[in-house]
């Protein structure tokens, strides 16, 4: 087992190196000059000899190998560079952003699979009745909507027609002078919006997909079995099915960051959200390589980890894998 | 000397605040008003004597786009930064709400007489906000890192590289040495924000350290902190040297989606915001909105043009006949009326008319596509093969315009034009990029038609644009050459007496107007939306702010305060 | 594991089976319409009334009425003309993205089926490594601000060629784990004694056998890049002006949602449609193409959104990731 984890553990560190490589890749395609946004504005706003400087040090003028070694021994010390635009160090930067995606993107997923579950389970326990079929359809029809889309109306209809919901942001004005119950709930307010607009697709999918599972274990001799010894279909349902269903789970599970990390920059836009989606676009429109690197690499990185920590996750729970050989390379 | 920054026009109008940063022109103490806006007056608080003396307290909510570049002021080069500038810090001079320059740091200042060296007398108590008294040497050292290089002020470098040496014989004096005389050396004062050496020489990087995200001025109100991506708060600075301003607060909200900016206007969350034309058509007139807010309309300081790329580089725009019929098949005046609902006056030249270069004899080209097939077909381009698009010698007039992703009245602008033009037999694409890749190609000379538009300077100066030696690395980016405007361009630069500038100026919107480098296709009308409650708000030939006193004038009734002391957002 | 009938039975079968669904009703009624359409669209455009690009600034944001049937846009121009315009670009990219990333898909995924070893291994870990960067963050960086030679190519090739090449690798992984299965079958291995050559086997044996569940998730990607382009355009960085894309009309409308609603809805409803109709038609496939599909539990089909996995990887990234899934929106 730990040799397994071991060797997956390997497997990701070669997955990260060349997620390193193609990082630098995308962002060195083109001789063009990385410091052309310093440029732009009155003449002789930055002289050719300070530019010239400005490039040495940076090691622009150096061939594209020993820039990824440049760039990878100070990765290695954590130090990202510095911004384009403010000359600030991106490790800095992102730092201050990513909590609040971190909140907004942990509070959708919470969302979605705090919902998925029960529905499913309700799904499969009377499959073909109202719920089921209304459910199917209305989950598939919002799956089928882009994200902006719900989120604009949304946030029309329930911040600007009827109030219930707060317009955009992470707090109110007055969350300051409130007590920190008060607060927590005033977050809370200002985070529903945005976390329901990030999970819904999330939420579908799932739903959708715990539900086929959870039928197909309906179907099965242990299933019978339970019923057998006395247990209500219900009871049958929470004990043996779900778990056999939440295997296959665990494995979407991991493929989760690309998608809340996609959402975001959406949503992140639309409700003034204070995250990295928001970072991202801004630098793209700025061009601060840098940051956009930084971002890039982060996302990947997430990613990896999301699905290593799947596959971990399955490995300790499938008693049966460990005896299995593997056909994988 | 000139600031030749083009700008984000749109981005500027649709998502900031309703505070332009701009330098304005001086001179002229009226504005000109858009047909059928409310008369706004031009150096006269709006709500006229009847006001009252200011009262303090509550607190304003501003908003823009997305974070400031820095608070570090001589670094930053966007428009919130300056903003903020603006308000934190001071600097020696500045412009008054009729555009004349005051002094604010300097109490006074003289000029040699051989107009090299300028002498600034720092005015007696004025402190930075931990206290230390400004001093000369804080303004000689706020200079010293402009011209630095390794600052990155790039914005700000040009105005000061006639600059010799200066010198600081006492605290109270500072000096400035130029290469040459020049008529705009005190006007580029206005925009040097003073920052304090005693605390800036202890930080190791310039461009990375705790005072660019928390800064320290001397201006009228302090920082107070800048939640990234969520919002900037100052307060009101109590030791100011000019008293303490009425507003307890000030709030700058980061909203980046539009639709999300106007709700939070008409949800009451933000104070004052400017107004897209479509926005203006949409919610503006409605009985609500105007009982709740005040629209100001008012001239910009701004151009909004087409640039024909003149370096032989396309068979087309060398030629001047073809350029004027490319004006003339333009229907700027329906753009405006309709697409821009009247928020825009017909651009004759460069110059605006509050301008005191402002060339009244000039009228804008009309609208006449007759008159431009009619040069096209002069100028020999003719549609032989009847396919819509005329050709000369086999190549047919076909090019891409190229412009810049601001936002959705950019678009349509240029798809409106992209009509007109075919219905004169002219093919012309779009090319729409990010801000700065259009900076990039534009100054690579990689186009062959560009639509921007340009913050003006206080001063007239055609140099820049139009000189034939700023084409190849300078700001001449449509490669123009006319011995007579560069002659005259020159001669603005050092001509001191005012009655023969404004001659030279005369001349240079003629000769422009004939060649046609330039399409020019309007003079923006700034459309801002303020809360009511809010008094005091001046209206400038330089807008909103970036004058004194601009915001720190601002003040709301004490029964009409939405934040009575204490209670103010942004904690 | 038998060999299915041939190819040109199972074709005909396929489509019976399709219809026979509900889904492939559904998915068939909503996406034809949309996809002739798309199909005819230049030919449309020359017989409307008016051009996508003429503008009429005297009748601009004009209600649905008489010589416009879907109403005005800001500019007085078409929505109808719009529109349908729009269908041929943004069902082009679905399409040809779609295209794109299956024959990367096909190519990389077969050679690491077949080859094994150290191929497999290293296009394994190129498959992990593009895999982990969120689609949209790679497609707005590329689209927005890539070196110069990427912003020569036009906008509408560039985002079928970003799309295409940043979503091959589900469906490359979905096509290696088949294809591993499947050449330990018995006919396979028939094929081989009997002495075809590796390239006939895979042509004739392999591949048609492994194309099935691979087509259901191009089918499932090509809602999925329409809904990307959608998203991306809305943000700015996508199809640029004048030429009219679903999503950046939607992006126009946002201001008018309360007083111009024929802006929204004209294209909000073709987006939908196309979406939806994919991802039904995707169901469907995964239905007809799923050799043990019968009608025998409790009357009701077996759900179609299980995929299982290659006995004995653990490996969530070389497990067939499913199809459908939470993807970027």
């Amino acid at each position: 087992m730990t040799r397994r984890i071991l060797r997956r553990l390997a497997v990701s560190a070669v997955t990260l190196a060349g997620i390193t490589v193609l990082t630098f890749l995308l962002f060195h395609l083109a001789p063009g000059d990385p410091l052309a946004p310093l440029e732009g504005g009155s003449r002789g706003a930055v002289s050719t000899d300070a530019l010239a400087r400005m490039r040495a040090e940076a090691g622009f003028d150096r061939p594209l190998w020993q820039q990824y070694g440049l760039w990878l021994s100070r990765l290695a010390r954590g130090d990202l560079g510095r911004s384009l635009v403010d000359g600030e160090p991106v490790r800095g930067k992102i730092a201050a952003r990513l909590p609040a995606t971190l909140v907004l993107a942990g509070a959708a997923t919470l969302l979605a699979w705090g919902l998925a579950l029960p529905l499913a389970i309700r799904s499969a326990l009377r499959p073909g009745g109202a719920l089921d079929r209304g459910g199917s359809l209305f989950f598939y029809a919002i799956y089928s909507v882009p994200v902006f889309w719900t989120a604009l109306v949304l946030q029309m209809v329930f911040a600007v027609y009827l109030r219930w919901l707060p317009l955009h942001g992470v707090l109110s004005d007055e969350a300051a002078a409130m007590a920190p119950a008060g607060r927590l709930a005033d977050g809370a307010l200002h985070l529903v919006l945005p976390a329901a607009c990030l999970a819904y697709g999330q939420l579908a999918f799932l739903m959708r997909f715990a539900r086929a599972n959870l039928l197909e274990a309906r179907g099965r001799e242990f299933f019978a079995a339970a019923l057998a010894r006395g247990l209500t279909e219900r009871q049958a349902m929470l004990r043996h099915a779900l778990p056999n269903a939440l295997l296959p789970l665990i494995t979407i599970a991991g493929f989760t960051v690309p998608a809340l990390a996609a959402g975001s920059v959406i949503v992140e836009r639309i409700f003034s959200w204070p995250g990295v989606g928001r970072l991202l676009v801004d630098s793209i429109g700025s061009r601060d390589r840098p940051t956009l690197m930084g971002l890039t690499l982060l996302g990947a990185l997430l990613t990896q980890a999301g699905m290593l920590a799947a596959d971990i996750l399955y490995a300790a729970a499938d008693p049966r894998l460990r005896r299995l050989g593997e056909e994988r390379p | 000397m000139s600031r030749r920054v083009p700008s984000r026009f749109f981005a500027a109008l649709a998502l900031a605040s309703g505070l332009a940063a701009l330098c304005g022109c001086g001179g002229s103490s009226s504005t000109a008003t858009a047909p059928g806006a409310a008369p706004d007056s031009g150096g006269v608080p709006l709500d006229g004597a009847s006001a009252g003396p200011p009262e303090r307290g509550d607190c304003v909510r501003l908003v823009d786009t997305a974070d400031p570049q820095s608070l570090n002021f001589i670094r930053a080069t966007d428009r919130f930064s300056s903003q903020i500038a603006g308000l934190v810090t001071d600097t020696l001079v500045q412009y008054d709400a009729k555009g004349e320059v005051i002094g604010r740091v300097a109490e006074s200042w003289s000029v040699s007489d051989d107009g090299l060296t300028w002498t600034f007398r720092i005015r007696p108590g004025v402190r930075w906000q931990d206290g230390a008294p400004v001093t000369s040497r804080d303004a000689a050292y706020t200079l010293e890192r402009i011209l630095d290089p390794r600052s990155r002020a790039v914005s700000r470098i040009g105005y000061f590289t006639g600059v010799v040496s200066v010198e600081t014989p006492d605290d109270a004096t500072f000096r400035v040495h130029y290469r040459e005389p020049s008529v705009t050396a005190l006007a580029s004062w206005t925009d040097a924000p003073l920052i304090p050496r005693h605390l800036w020489e202890k930080q190791a990087d310039f461009l990375d350290n705790p005072l660019c995200r928390a800064p320290v001025g001397c201006g009228p109100f302090r920082f107070v902190s800048w939640d990234a991506g969520r919002q900037i708060v100052l307060e009101a600075n109590d030791g100011y040297w000019d008293g303490r301003p009425a507003l307890d607060r000030i709030v700058f909200r980061i909203i980046p989606q539009d639709t999300t900016r106007l709700q939070a206007l008409e949800l009451g969350e933000v104070d004052a915001l400017s107004l897209t034309p479509d926005q203006v058509a949409t919610r503006a007139d409605r009985p609500e909105f105007t009982r709740r807010f005040r629209r100001l309309t008012y001239p910009l300081p701004y151009v909004y043009y087409i640039g024909w790329n003149m370096d032989r580089s396309n068979p087309f725009f060398s030629d001047r006949r073809v350029r004027q019929a490319m004006t003339l098949a333009l229907d700027r005046p329906g753009l405006l009326r309709d697409a821009w609902h009247g928020l825009g006056i017909a651009a004759a030249s460069y110059i605006t008319r509050e301008s005191w270069a402002y060339n009244p004899a000039l009228r804008p080209i009309p609208y006449d596509p007759a008159g431009a097939a009619a040069l096209l077909d002069a100028a020999g381009w003719t549609d032989s093969d009847g396919d819509g698009v005329r050709e000369k010698g086999g190549v047919p007039f076909a090019f891409t315009l190229l412009y810049a992703a601001t936002g959705k009245m950019n678009d349509d602008t240029a798809a409106y034009f992209q009509e007109n033009l075919r219905k004169v037999g002219v093919r012309m694409d779009l090319s729409r990029t990010e801000f700065r890749t259009m900076l990039d190609l534009v100054g690579s000379h990689r186009f062959a038609a560009f639509m921007s538009g340009l913050t003006l300077d206080a001063d007239p100066d055609a140099f820049d644009m139009f000189h034939s030696s700023q084409a190849r690395d300078g700001n001449n980016r449509v490669s123009y050459s006319n011995p007579e405007m560069d002659r005259l361009s020159e001669q603005g630069r050092r001509e001191f007496d005012p009655a023969r500038r404004r001659a030279v100026y005369a001349r240079i919107q003629e000769i422009l107007a004939e060649d046609q480098p330039w399409t020019f296709v309007s003079h923006p009308l700034m459309n801002v939306a303020i809360d009511r409650r809010i008094r005091g708000v001046t209206v400038s030939p330089l807008g909103l702010q970036q004058f004194w006193p601009g915001i720190a004038g601002w003040w709301v009734p004490r029964a009409e305060q939405r934040f009575p002391a204490g209670a103010a957002p942004g904690a | 594991m038998k060999d299915p009938t041939g190819p040109q039975a199972r074709g005909r079968g396929i489509v019976h089976r399709l219809l026979r669904t509900r889904s492939g009703r559904a998915g068939l009624a909503l996406l034809l319409p949309m996809v002739t359409v798309a199909l005819l669209s230049p030919a449309l455009g020359r017989i409307l009334p008016r051009e996508f690009t003429a503008t009429d600034l005297s009748l601009r944001d004009a209600p649905p009425g008489a010589g416009h049937p879907l109403g005005t846009d800001g500019l007085g121009r078409d929505v109808l003309a719009r529109l349908v315009r729009a269908a041929g670009v943004s069902l082009g990219t679905g399409f040809f993205s779609t295209a794109l990333a299956l024959a990367v898909a096909i190519a990389i995924g077969s050679l690491a089926g077949t080859r094994g070893g150290w191929t497999d291994l290293l296009l394994s870990r190129a498959m992990e490594v593009v895999l982990s960067f969120p689609a949209l963050f790679l497609i707005l960086v590329l689209m927005g601000s890539g070196p110069p030679i990427v912003r020569a190519i036009p906008p509408l090739v560039r985002i079928v060629a970003v799309l295409g090449l940043t979503g091959w690798t589900g469906m490359a992984r979905h096509l290696r784990a088949e294809i591993l299965k499947l050449r330990q079958a018995e006919f396979v291995l028939a094929a081989r004694v009997s002495g075809a050559g590796p390239l006939r086997v895979w042509r004739r044996h392999l591949l048609p056998n492994a194309l099935a569940p691979v087509i259901v998730s191009a089918a499932f990607f090509a809602a999925h890049a329409i809904l990307l382009e959608s998203s991306v355009s809305f943000l700015g960085f996508g199809i640029q002006p004048p030429e009219p894309s679903w999503g950046s009309m939607l992006a126009d409308a946002q201001e008018s949602l309360t007083r111009g609603w024929w802006l929204a809805l004209a294209p909000g409803l073709a987006l939908f449609a196309c979406v939806a109709g994919c991802n039904l038609l995707g169901e469907a496939l995964r239905q007809a193409l799923d050799p043990g599909w019968s009608t025998t539990r409790r009357g009701e089909p077996p759900d179609p959104c299980l995929s299982p996995a290659p006995a004995g990887s653990w490996d969530s990234a070389a497990r067939a990731r499913p199809a459908g899934g939470p993807e970027t929106r």
